[in-house]
């Protein structure tokens, strides 16, 4: 059955309403401004207007609520297993591998539903070799989205830059944020050898 | 859109004190009002699992799937539940029904069957959750009741490869898919759907074989009960119910249709499909056996053998890649213009440090598929070669 647009903005309101009119409850903070990780090992400057929520791990910032758009910073050990796929990271890794893995993760998770990629190729991300992957994808009510995965391996250490935006119209309107965000992350430390 | 929870709540305690009730032996069964709202809540559900993109689309597929179904109940009882059957895409192993006759088989689970008496088993157990109104009885039944009340998203949202399906399901959905009926409800789908795949000209002996399969996956990835049977007697028990019932009931019953060649040959496809899924989710081994099993109807076949490279080469083993090698070479000798062998053979190659022979079959595989979508990070490893 199509959503209509009527059912799809509905929706989207109450997703609005609910994951930021619940502020009061979640340690949202405004987000503008450089943020520093000396123990995450980045910085980056967050846009004007977007709030923070200042998780124990990861970073994770939006504009109007988590499910209209969001940035999540996330750092994994390759030690670590990921959430999806038994698959394991490993040190030096190409991109080309590296996105592979990411991706196999994304399409084995079961919430993230009809993963279509739509772009898959190597890019840098300041001095480091990564990956940057665009793919479309629905949640369980059928709604569609949009991500823009980057990523790449300093040492033992991934770290994938995520942009996550409905993709009727909150994709294409704060893409272009993202883009000047990607754009200022830097490691504060090189990777240790 | 979905029904607020308390018009649920109001579903399911409509129901009278009754439990038992009479199984759907045709047309001239009635539905009761709280069974008839099951029915078109279940809809609503239906609806959501269309919508999820999970359905694996295979019109041929489904189109045998519910051929086979039709030969396990009279035409009078399909008058009341038009049964439909639907594969969903995903490798766990698990099959569910709705009380409306909705049945949907996960792709995991046909990949791990051997022959369409094993099928015909699989379905007539799900086809008896509706002909005998479990969903109804199970909801008016009030120690259950606050079970389904309770929010079971909530409870199975954190069971790996469960919350996720949960998710998409509603309440009727999640019952059926992932906490299954109390255990009496299930011994009696267990009886009865052995009785008409009996009935169907069937195997007897194929039944308990498939539950030997689901054991099998649930010693292989070291879970408890896999989900078909999550909170179903344990699967031991089940086989010997099977059992108990071919020394008794059946006990002068020998032979059967089996189908072995049919059912293989129709959910080949399946089993490719299916093998990529492990393959992406880690799984290895599940991979492996569901390219080996493809590879049983056409030893030769390309695809087979470039998957065994794949699942050789992504295992990331040096042991392995002599493997992998062994199978991209098996692949484009069956398909010298089957691109993707080419590119395995070259990655292993490059991840052996033989950058000559890396490059060389890069090279081809640029050539043979010259818009490939990650043709940028094959031109970056070419360029690493020099």
């Amino acid at each position: 059955m199509p959503v209509t647009r009527s059912r799809f903005l509905r929706t989207l309101a109450l997703v609005a309403w609910l994951s930021l009119g619940g502020c009061v409850s979640l340690p949202w903070h405004p987000a503008a401004g450089p943020y520093v990780s000396d123990e995450e090992n980045f910085s980056v400057e967050l846009p004007q207007g977007w709030m923070r929520l200042n998780a124990e791990r990861d970073l994770l910032i939006t504009r109007d609520g988590l499910l209209l758009q969001h940035v999540l910073i996330e750092r994994v050990h390759v030690d670590r297993p990921l959430k999806n796929t038994k698959k394991m990271l490993t040190r030096g890794m190409q991109p080309q591998a590296l996105a592979e893995v990411i991706l196999d993760n994304i399409t084995s998770s079961e919430h993230i539903l009809d993963v279509r990629v739509k772009e898959n190729r190597p890019v840098p991300i300041g001095p480091h070799r990564g990956f940057k992957l665009v793919y479309a994808h629905r949640d369980k009510n059928g709604l569609r989205f949009r991500s823009v995965q980057h990523g790449f391996l300093a040492g033992d250490v991934f770290y994938g830059i995520r942009y996550t935006a409905a993709e009727r119209y909150y994709f294409a309107r704060d893409l272009p944020t993202f883009e000047q965000l990607l754009a200022t992350f830097r490691l504060i430390r090189p990777p240790t050898a | 859109m979905r029904l607020p929870s308390v018009l649920l709540a109001g579903v399911l305690l409509g129901g009278c004190a009754a439990t038992s009730l009479a199984p759907v032996t045709g047309a001239d069964t009635a539905f009761e009002a709280d069974e008839r709202r099951l029915w078109q809540r279940s809809e609503e559900e239906q609806r959501a699992i269309a919508r999820s993109g999970l359905v694996y689309a295979d019109a041929e597929l489904e189109a045998y799937l519910n051929e086979v179904a039709r030969r396990l109940e009279t035409p009078d009882v399909y008058q009341r539940i038009p049964f439909r059957v639907h594969v969903l895409g995903n490798p766990r192993l698990n099959a569910f029904a709705f009380p409306n006759g909705v049945i949907y088989v996960h792709t995991g689970l046909l990949a791990r069957l051997d022959n369409e008496a094993q099928l015909a088993t699989l379905l007539a157990h799900e086809m008896m959750h509706a002909t005998h109104r479990h969903a109804v009885r199970e909801s008016r039944d009030t120690k259950h009741k606050r079970a389904w009340l309770a929010g079971i998203h909530t409870t199975l949202g954190g069971i790996p490869g469960v919350g996720g399906l949960a998710s998409v399901l509603g309440e009727i959905g999640a019952t059926a898919a992932v906490t299954g009926y109390s255990r009496d409800l299930e011994r009696e789908a267990d009886v009865e759907g052995l009785r008409r795949v009996v009935r169907a000209g069937y195997d007897p002996a194929e039944a308990p074989r498939l539950f030997h399969v689901l054991r099998q996956d649930a010693e292989q990835e070291k879970v408890d009960a896999p989900l078909f049977y999550a909170t179903h007697p344990r699967l031991t028990e089940r086989i010997e119910t099977y059992e108990t019932m071919l020394r008794t009931e059946f006990r002068d019953r020998r032979g059967g249709a089996v189908e072995a060649a049919p059912f293989r040959a129709r959910t080949r496809r399946v089993v490719l499909d299916n093998a990529w899924l492990d393959l992406r989710a880690g799984r290895f081994d599940a991979a492996r056996h569901g390219a080996r099993r493809y590879l049983t109807l056409g030893p030769n076949d390309a695809r087979g053998h470039y998957l065994l490279g794949e699942v050789a080469r992504q295992m990331g083993e040096r042991e392995v890649a002599a493997q992998a090698i062994a199978h991209y070479r098996k692949a484009i000798a069956a398909d010298r213009r089957y691109a993707d062998p080419h590119k395995g053979l070259g990655l292993v190659h490059f991840e052996l440090g033989d950058k000559r022979q890396a490059r060389r079959a890069l090279e081809r595989y640029l050539s043979i598929a010259p818009a490939a979508s990650d043709r940028a990070y094959i031109e970056e490893y070419i360029r690493l070669c020099q």
